[in-house]
């Protein structure tokens, strides 16, 4: 695919440039195409970075840009190889690369590992809490321990913001309070209502009249007013009366009721004035306390931080804020601001508007001599609680663009021109100075024509005023949901045509292509609900706390119980939940039986109840696997013993559940690692409660499903059919207890004397920048949600106005006209949830395990098959080294033989040379390996094999049907194998296998055993060996049928390493 | 006579051919490598350790060359973070040694890579002195050591490094024959200049055309055995091919080898389309997808070891196969090597010297203690823990010697310095103590983990007379448990899982390549954060050959390509689309080879658990004892989950109660009156929260604490009328003795918070509302039974006042808020019990006065709660009503509230299984 004029302005541009790419305008694409751009004009893959905000989108972009210069540059391999090794990657790996080339100057471990999102609350609450306590009690003067605690808590949340509020003064803030308190009286004095009202009350008089006393006194406050006296006049304009009054004293009807309104509107405003307490917005008594506050805070602050860091130090972690903190704090070095210069040259940002300030000072430091190319769109920035600001975008295009505009890149290759020009509308008004109009590259003619529908919920009076009527708004919301399902359905049926991006042919619409963004999760499960029930495919992508699903806390109960059986109320969830679905009348029996002070574990131990008798004996079997299985592993083993996931696989929502439940067995999983302890996976599940940590459920797969997610999630996505649901959901507001802004310092709620919490006049400006943010990011986020779709778009609200509604209001205004969802009461009834469908029954069932099997194995395994099946087992299929009691190393006896060994292969003589290969034997040990070792070396016993010996060490393999098995023969000779021993006993026997493995592998007719210490020769002739022939094939056969019965006995057990481990052993 | 090398692209049959010739030694890096050409394994690495053993040298233990470096680190570079610049600069050290056979002469220009060739310089010196070796010099030491060349047949070395290449050069005699396939793409860049050195070092080159070398008997023995051995050309020389960019070899490859291509994703029978491409939903199904084929090749009767599980991110896989294998009854062996710290023996070591730096806290320590390796789960350990909450040494010195039998005095004398022999003896005993060698016993890994560790410690113990402190020695055993690793499944046999470079070299008839997603393989090419590919460039003019970006990228590249000449039947390449939350694409290399990934077909199932949840609805017949209890609970949570009125298994037990003797209490009859099965559950059920000691104080504790604190303070009021109820002595005195009861004394910041709560009291007391003039406390905290409604009932009231209108009954909250009340009519939780129960039950019982008033005061709040004015009062008497019908009929469903009020604080969640389900309940009052 070529690129458009825009598109190769920003290419191909040789000098830094910055891109407004609106929606779907193919920035990926030209990101691609500029990468190559570079590589032609002769860099490196390594002097390029490219810096994108997620790592899909940076996978993305590799995989672009490898496919680009694959059919554009083949003749390149070099580049191709050197791509990868590239830095193209998300903000935080590039942060991370910096703090580890330069760990001391950043401050870091040279060794540091990052924090898992899950890890670093539980820790941060821990250490925080050790840090609070202790604290130097003078912080503490005069700020109590819960809201020192709490506004810590706030401001170490993000940290290099709150350090710079906390150096900041009244001289900071005063003036913008004084800005905002005048540009409120303006506005209060140039408002509409107040110049019409003044004007009818100078108007009109009616002495006498009771009426006539609030007119009087409502021009005395608007005098008031005007003079400065604001609050004063407020106060009075807030109470004043309409409910008096004769229409006789006024002339007429029309006047009084002007009057009246004038009056009223007054008090309106005055009653909206004193809410948000702009008018007479002026430094208060809390800001005096805080003021007095601030020293301590700082220090507090400062003195925490520290501690918590210096923790983090010690423990060698950093969690992703750490990352950016001490990069930035690297790059403040020249030398390192030198390294990187030298080494990148070239820099692509993607997604620039969600850069947040510190990131900003990051790249600044970095790119201060590069070339730049930024790309971004400040329509489409919403990640402020990530602390993205698009200011600092804003910024960057003018530094890169002192003199020019801006690329923009407005052709859209995503939505159709007649719904474009719809959302052009909408737009204009709404975003006012950031929109920027988009083109559409598709005009082709699909019917019906795109574009926006309005539906919108209604309730008529008749249901308004029936009490007995649910008609809240979640009962609005279910008939909302029931309308989009219709919607939904309906365009199934009628097999809507839409645009296929592939193939760009039309074609009948699926289900995978329409898609339903809510600003939350919250309202989700309502709509999909109510299009399931319709059978029609849905996907939830996630959602939610997993650890408040069922499944999560039905596998949390059963863990509960095994790691603490004494608790009751854990086994009792248990007993009632799918894992055995005991009923409460048996349970109710159970509990009448009950002695005092008994748990019920003890209790069901001993009961005899049928009822009771499989849950009993599973519960029994778990409890033993608890002591040797993996948390996860118990899980597994519960499943297999009950039966729980073919319960939920098969009940509403299965895939969901099945999900959850394999979700928390991976995080159960990664609670566990090492420890592999049940109680420990518990203790760390409770902390993750208490912290409150959102544990993410994880995602769904695709499929041919309609989409729910949120409109965050939906970044960079795209659907035939966006529906855009609950849209008259007011946003809520949180007043947290402090409030901070790097530019105006820090602001508190205090308690007065009545314990009440006040604002600050400090508190009260940020609080309306917050909202005043909130509601510019609230058009953003409906600017990311209404892009989303290629041909049509569907808004719906549960009432006629609010939330976003109103912000989109100014737009569809004289655009589209709602069309209403009439509330009808059995619309508003939740539905109920449909089973999944019966699952066929595939052709292929594997229900029993598959055969081992063993490629190879040492030629002494025979042996240990031929004493007993299970100590093979554990050797060999388990890998188990054997225990030996007692204190000395693991095998002294083996070591000791190994040595020998190695004194006779290598020629040792010298107990100093030979100590150096068993660094840890003692002395003695050393030389009691040597002194065997001469045995055979001197012995006349062994006259003959000496003079013979061929091969010392050679190692030989034997193949018996698919069974290699692998030796190191000691001494080969001429006609011989020969094995040393250094066995306190002899057990020719044991080792018959062995010699005959190695003679039969060497083709020597001969066998022998050495026993060093017994200086005897033990030897197998051929007629010896030929016996061994059927035995050894019929062991074979049986360890490769994997047959591992034990074969118990005094003299088995009795000399057996696995004794400890077995269950088998033999007992008197 | 000369030496050669073997440049044939597939390489394979070619070995075979060779190794059935007398007189050579094959050499092969892996064990698989020499199965395949069925000889015994003998790698490089081994030679080269017996050259350098013959030599008097040896390789450094791990350990030794940690401790070694560190010193040298510091010495040197004298940074900061001692421990942490060693760890982090060792492999770049190391990487510097593997590149150049003397690094004496290298200089540099940057200031950080002239001081780590410094460190790497000053590193190998200090190893020399002791007669070591760094393990990564080891080639090169073996190139130099003169021993006499031997007749070899090196096969699977396809991509040696310079030091490989000189230690290749030192070992082969005449005759010699060194394997390393070249095929024509510039993935080969590398091999062929290692080929020229070679060459230049008097190998002769015999390429893929050039048969001069190949007499009679071996074309003999070619043909003999390609016929009887058809994976000689087999399906991985053509992918191999394809690979590298040969598009022709998709057909002509070999007997009937097609790679299968995009439009036909083919059939799921393993086996029947030799090469094929699934795209996986989840890892989850990737896995047991996978595994499914596996299951049905073994049984089809195809051999373990002719399979092979193959992921670049072996251990990112591993424990899921391993789980999913286990369910599957697979055998399947999961070879790579995994820290002590992954394994219960070095987390529990771990988190032992944790507690004894942070002086045995409750958490860690009941952890600790209660973990398999140090208790025996029977013994009710932490039941008994969780009710003591023990903190200090002291006090878990006591729990554990009376209930696990085990003395802990040897943990207190940590904190000392120590010679080092001292330290590892204490360590010995320390780990006898715990019989941790016994106990680990119960698993092979951990028995290996003891033996490693134990033999380690040893280790540390030299030399013996240096003095350490308890954190110089902590720092050790913790590098220890950070950097002794054993095997992620020990033992052999099954399936084996491998990573692409493992396998190099080896055959097999089916291979399952998963994880192939865009940033796993090919893997992004690392960057050492001190050697860099910028610095590395430098480097090169110095002959120090460290690879460069491009070189590892092929080197990634090349391992796939060997892994693709493996096989010899069937290959399946897979990804998942989603792992955990994360989306992936798919592999380029699937491009390359032609292939892109379709949907699995529909999966067989593979155990008793899937077979399960697939028949549970059929109603089939089935012996299967789980499964008929399986369905049992699918239609109790069904019905559940339904809209259906509750049934038996939903707090609907019929049987009728007899209240008649039953004395309830106020939070009784609100939790009846609020969600019945709430009562069902705590009372009938007997259940309740586990018991236990919290590190920090609960709201109810407080609760406690003020309640007690005004209790004293009346009291004492009530004797020296004269003061003020607000004395602050009189609440100082009154808060002390309060706080001793019923405060822990391990709450941490205790003496802070204090303040807070005696401010919160101090101003109630002194808030007219609390002690209204003319009103005197004539009960406080008193306890009253009586009748009520025709039930008993009995409690505590907190206060009662004596005024000139009568009676005053007072309840205390410390909060703001009215209590919640039982449910009206509508299900909402708004009709207050609390004080009309008191009006009529404990007034007259305690009084025979008329009550002029009954209100809570809320002492946060400093202000009377009256009854809400909207409280619906008159349906008091038809609620208490419902109540009993409950009782009678045995009804108690789950029921909370419409708002769920009642759910907030209920410990019942987990048991009566509420939520959205209940949304679809119709509301039952009582009965059905
Ligand atoms: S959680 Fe709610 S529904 Fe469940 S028992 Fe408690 S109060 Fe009742």
């Amino acid at each position: 695919m070529g690129l458009t004029e825009q598109q190769e302005r920003a290419a191909y541009s040789p000098k830094s440039v910055a891109v407004t790419a609106g929606a779907g305008t193919g920035k990926t694409h030209m990101l691609s195409e500029r990468y190559r751009y570079f590589l032609q004009q002769g860099f490196s893959p390594l002097k390029i970075v490219a810096v994108t905000f997620t790592e899909k989108a940076a996978a993305e972009l590799r995989s672009r840009i490898r496919s680009t210069i694959a059919t554009s540059m083949g003749d390149r391999p070099d580049l191709l190889a050197e791509l990868e090794a590239a830095q193209i990657s998300t903000f935080h790996a590039l942060a991370a690369r910096i703090c580890r080339e330069h760990a001391t100057i950043a401050n870091v471990p040279p060794d540091f590992a990052v924090q898992d999102e899950l890890e670093s609350p539980i820790w941060q609450a821990d250490v925080f809490a050790d840090a609070l306590a202790q604290l130097p009690s003078h912080f503490y003067l005069g700020i109590p321990y819960s809201l020192m605690r709490e506004i810590l808590q706030a401001l170490l949340a993000d940290p290099l913001t709150a350090a710079q509020a906390l150096e900041k003064g009244r001289d900071d803030w005063l003036p913008w309070v004084e800005r905002v308190q005048l540009q409120a009286l303006e506005e209060f004095l140039s408002h509409p209502d107040w110049l019409s009202s003044k004007h009818i009350l100078q108007a009109y008089a009616a002495p006498g009249d009771k009426l006539e006393e609030h007119r009087l006194a409502a021009l005395d406050a608007i005098a008031l007013f005007e003079e400065g006296h604001a609050a004063q006049a407020l106060d009075i304009l807030n109470s004043l009366k309409i409910n008096v009054g004769s229409q006789k004293n006024w002339g007429g009807k029309d006047v009084l009721d002007a009057v009246k309104g004038a009056i009223k509107s007054l008090r309106t405003l005055a009653e909206d004035a004193l809410k948000t307490g702009l008018i007479t917005l002026a430094p208060n008594v809390f800001d005096d306390q805080t003021d007095a506050l601030l020293p301590n805070l700082r220090g507090a602050f400062a003195w925490v931080r520290d501690f918590l860091q210096k923790a983090k130090y010690q423990q060698r972690i950093l969690d992703f804020n750490d990352l950016e903190v001490h990069a930035l704090q690297a790059l403040a070095d020249p030398s390192v601001q030198h390294y990187y210069a030298q080494r990148w040259q070239v820099f692509l940002i993607d997604e620039f508007q969600d850069t947040n300030p510190i990131q900003g000072q990051l790249l600044e430091t970095l790119t201060a001599n590069a070339t730049l190319t930024i790309v971004g769109d400040p329509k489409q920035s919403i990640y402020s609680f990530r602390r993205a600001d698009v200011r600092v975008f804003q910024a960057w295009q003018k530094h890169i663009h002192p003199g020019d505009d801006p690329v923009k890149l407005s052709l859209s290759f995503r939505t159709h021109q007649a719904l474009i020009t719809q959302i052009n509308q909408v737009f204009a008004p709404v975003l006012a100075d950031l929109h920027q109009p988009l083109d559409a590259h598709r005009q082709e003619t699909l019917e019906p024509t795109p574009e926006i529908q309005l539906f919108t919920v209604t309730v008529d009076e008749e249901y308004q005023k029936d009490k007995g009527i649910d008609t809240n708004a979640d009962a609005c919301r279910r008939v909302e949901a029931q309308k989009i399902a219709d919607l939904v359905e309906e365009m199934l049926s009628a097999k809507l045509a839409v645009h296929d991006k592939p193939s760009g042919q039309l074609r009948d619409i699926q289900p995978k292509d329409i898609a339903i963004l809510s600003r939350t999760w919250g309202p989700l499960e309502l709509y999909g609900n109510a299009i399931a029930a319709r059978d029609i495919p849905i996907l939830q992508a996630g959602g939610g706390n997993l650890l408040d699903t069922r499944e999560a806390k039905d596998a949390g109960a059963l863990l509960r119980f095994l790691a603490d059986p004494t608790d009751s109320l854990a086994l009792a969830a248990v007993l009632r939940s799918p894992f055995f679905a005991v009923s409460d009348r048996i349970l109710y029996t159970f509990a009448q039986t009950l002695p005092e002070k008994t748990g019920w574990w003890k209790h069901l131990r001993t009961n005899i109840d049928p009822d009771l008798s499989h849950a009993r004996e599973t519960l029994g079997e778990l409890l033993i696997a608890r002591r040797t299985e993996a948390p996860t592993r118990l899980l597994q083993l519960g499943d297999r013993l009950t039966g729980y996931t073919a319960v939920i696989a098969n009940l509403p929502g299965a895939d969901r559940r099945l999900a959850d439940w394999q979700g928390f067995g991976e995080l159960v999983r990664s609670l566990e690692s090492g420890s592999f302890d049940v109680l420990a996976v518990i203790r760390r599940l409770q902390r993750l409660q208490a912290a409150e940590v959102e544990v993410p459920r994880p995602a769904l797969a695709g499929g041919n499903a309609v989409s729910l997610m949120t409109i965050h999630g939906s970044k960079g996505l795209e659907w035939p059919v966006v529906i855009v649901p609950d849209l008259a959901r007011s946003a809520s507001h949180d007043s947290p207890l402090v409030r901070f802004d790097p530019e105006l310092g820090v602001a508190l709620k205090l308690e007065d004397e009545a314990g009440e919490r006040q604002k600050s006049a400090l508190y009260t400006l940020l609080e309306l920048r917050k909202k005043a943010a909130d509601s510019e990011e609230s058009k953003r986020v409906l600017y990311v949600a209404l892009t989303r779709a290629r041909d049509r778009l569907i808004l719906t609200a549960a009432k006629a106005a609010g939330g976003g509604l109103d912000i989109l209001q100014p737009g569809l205004e004289s655009l589209i006209a709602p069309a209403a969802i009439p509330f009808a009461p059995d619309l508003a009834q939740p539905v109920a949830p449909v089973a999944p469908t019966i699952p066929p029954l595939p052709e292929q069932i594997m229900l029993y395990p598959a055969r081992a099997g063993f490629a190879e194995l040492p030629v002494t395994a025979l042996s240990d098959y031929a004493i007993c099946p299970l100590r093979f087992k554990f050797r060999h299929v388990d890998g188990h080294p054997g225990y030996t009691s007692g204190n000395g190393t693991s095998n002294s006896g083996m070591e000791l033989g190994k040595l020998t060994h190695k004194a006779l292969e290598l020629g040792i003589t010298q107990a100093e040379t030979l100590a150096t290969y068993a660094p840890h034997l003692t002395l003695t040990a050393v030389e009691e390996a040597l002194s065997l070792a001469q045995v055979f070396r001197h012995s006349p016993v062994y006259a003959t094999h000496r003079a013979d010996a061929m091969h010392w060490e050679h190692p030989v393999s034997l193949t018996i049907g698919d069974l290699t098995l692998n030796g190191v023969v000691d001494l080969v000779g001429e006609d011989f194998v020969l094995d040393f021993k250094t066995d306190q006993v002899m057990h020719p026997e044991h080792h018959q296998f062995q010699l005959w493995a190695y003679s039969r592998a060497m083709g020597k007719p001969n066998a022998y055993l050495a026993y060093l210490r017994h200086d005897h020769l033990h030897p197998f002739d051929a007629e010896a060996l030929q016996t061994i022939d059927q035995k050894a094939d019929e062991l074979v056969e049986g360890l490769m049928g994997g047959n591992f019965a034990p074969t118990a006995g005094y003299h088995n057990c009795g000399i057996c390493p696995y004794e400890e481990a077995c269950g088998n052993r033999w007992a008197q | 006579m000369a030496r050669f090398v073997l440049t044939h692209s597939n390489s394979y049959a070619t070995a075979l051919d060779w190794s059935t010739r007398p007189g050579h030694q094959l050499v092969t890096p892996s064990r698989l490598a020499a199965r395949a050409l069925s000889k015994p394994h003998q790698p490089l690495r081994r030679l080269a350790i017996k050259a350098l053993e013959a030599g008097g040298k040896k390789i450094a233990s791990d350990l030794t060359a940690q401790r070694l470096f560190h010193r040298v680190v510091q010495d040197i570079a004298q940074p900061v973070d001692g421990l942490g610049t060693a760890r982090a600069w060792l492999p770049g050290v190391r990487s510097l040694l593997q590149s150049s056979p003397n690094l004496a002469t290298v200089t540099a220009a940057a200031e950080r890579t002239a001081q780590l060739l410094d460190v790497a310089r000053a590193y190998q010196t200090a190893l020399s002195e002791q007669g070591f070796i760094d393990g990564e010099d080891l080639y090169w030491h073996a190139a130099e050591s003169q021993v006499p060349p031997q007749p070899v047949l090196i096969y699977g070395y396809f991509q040696p490094r310079p030091d490989e290449l000189a230690w290749i050069n030192a070992l082969a005699a005449e005759e010699s024959v060194l394997f390393l396939p070249i095929a024509d793409s510039p993935l080969f860049a590398d091999s062929q200049a290692a080929v020229d050195w070679l060459v230049k070092q008097g190998w002769q080159v015999m390429g893929e055309l050039d048969a001069r070398y190949q007499g009679s008997s071996g074309d003999l023995a070619a043909s003999a055995n390609s016929r009887q051995n058809p994976g000689i050309f087999a399906l991985g020389e053509s992918l191999s091919q394809v690979f590298c960019g040969d598009r022709s070899q998709g057909s002509s490859g070999g007997e009937d080898v097609a790679v299968k291509s995009a439009q036909n994703p083919g059939i799921s029978s393993p086996g029947q389309n030799p090469a094929i491409a699934y795209a996986y939903s989840t890892l989850e199904s990737e896995v047991r997808g996978t595994l499914a084929q596996v299951k049905a090749l073994l049984n089809g009767g195809t051999l373990a070891r002719d399979i092979a599980v193959v992921a670049r991110n072996e251990v990112a896989y591993g424990p899921k196969l391993i789980d999913i294998a286990w369910e599957y009854g697979v055998p399947l062996r999961a070879l790579y090597q995994t820290p002590l710290l992954t394994t219960r023996l070095g987390t529990w070591l771990n988190q032992l010297v944790d507690v004894l730096d942070a002086k045995f806290p409750f958490e860690g320590t009941a952890r600790l203690l209660s973990h398999a390796l140090a208790s025996n789960p029977d013994r009710d350990f932490w039941a008994t823990a969780r009710r003591q909450h023990p903190q200090g040494f002291a006090a878990w010195k006591t729990l554990a010697q009376d209930h696990l039998d085990l003395d802990l005095d040897l943990l207190a004398q940590i904190n000392q310095a120590r010679r080092r022999d001292n330290w590892v003896d204490l360590w010995q005993r320390i780990l006898g103590r715990f019989d941790l060698r016994r106990r680990c016993a119960r698993w092979a890994r951990e028995s290996l983990a003891f033996n490693t560790f134990r033999s380690a410690l040893g280790e540390l113990a030299e030399p013996e007379a240096e003095i350490l402190s308890w954190s110089d020695f902590r720092q050790e055993l913790r590098d220890l448990l950070d950097s002794l690793t054993v095997p992620a499944q020990p033992g052999r046999g099954g399936i084996e899982l491998h990573s692409p470079r493992s396998v190099v070299g080896a055959r097999y008839a089916h291979v399952f390549v998963i994880g192939m997603a865009e940033g796993v393989l090919p893997a992004p090419i690392g960057n050492d954060p001190l050697l860099d590919f910028f610095e590395r460039q430098q480097l090169r003019h110095q002959e120090v050959m460290l690879p460069s970006a491009a070189e590892m990228a092929r080197r990634e590249a090349l391992n796939v390509y060997f892994l693709l000449q493996t096989v010899t039947t069937s290959v399946v390449f897979s990804y998942p689309q989603l792992e955990g939350r994360k989306e992936l694409l798919h592999s380029p290399y699937l491009a390359q080879l032609g292939l892109n990934p379709g949907e699995p077909t529909a999966a067989a199932i593979a155990s008793l658990e899937e077979h399960r949840r697939t028949t549970l609805r059929h109603n089939a017949p089935t012996e299967d004892s789980v499964l008929l209890a399986a369905i049992h609970a699918y239609a109790v949570e069904q019905h559940r989950e339904s809209s259906a009125a509750a049934n038996e298994y939903d707090g609907v037990i019929g049987i009728p109660f007899d209240y008649g003797d039953w004395p309830f209490s106020v939070s009784q009859l609100r939790n009846l009156g609020q969600c019945p099965f709430n009562w069902f559950a705590q009372k009938l059920l007997k259940l309740g929260p586990p018991e236990e000691i919290n590190d920090d104080l609960d709201p109810s504790q407080i609760g406690q604490l003020y309640h007690r604190v005004l209790e004293l303070v009346l009291t004492r009021w009530g004797k020296h009328p004269e003061l003020e109820v607000g004395d602050p002595t009189m609440l100082h005195e009154a808060f002390a003795i309060a706080e001793r009861e019923l405060i822990p004394p391990t709450i941490p910041a205790w003496t802070l918070r204090r303040e807070e709560h005696l401010r919160v009291l101090a101003l109630a007391l002194q808030d007219p509302n609390f002690l209204p003039t003319g009103a005197k406390p004539v009960l406080l905290e008193g306890d009253f039974e009586g009748e009520w409604h025709g039930l008993k009932v009995r409690g505590r009231i907190d206060r009662i006042d004596r005024t000139d209108a009568g009676l005053v009954l007072i309840d205390y909250k410390t909060g703001k808020s009215r209590p919640t009340g039982i449910k009206d009519q509508t299900g909402k939780a708004c009709i207050d019990l609390q004080l009309p129960l008191y009006r009529v039950a404990a007034g007259p019982a305690l009084f025979d006065e008329p009550v002029a008033d009954a209100y809570y005061y809320s002492i946060r709040g400093r202000e009377k709660i009256a009854l809400s004015p909207k409280a619906p009062q008159h349906e008091l008497p038809a609620a208490i009503e419902r109540c009993k019908t409950h009782l009678e009929t045995g009804h108690y469903p789950v029921q909370p509230d419409i708002e769920r009020k009642a759910c907030a604080y209920c410990d019942f969640d987990v048991l009566c299984r509420q939520g959205d389900r209940l949304s679809r309940k119709e509301m039952t009052h009582g009965t059905d």
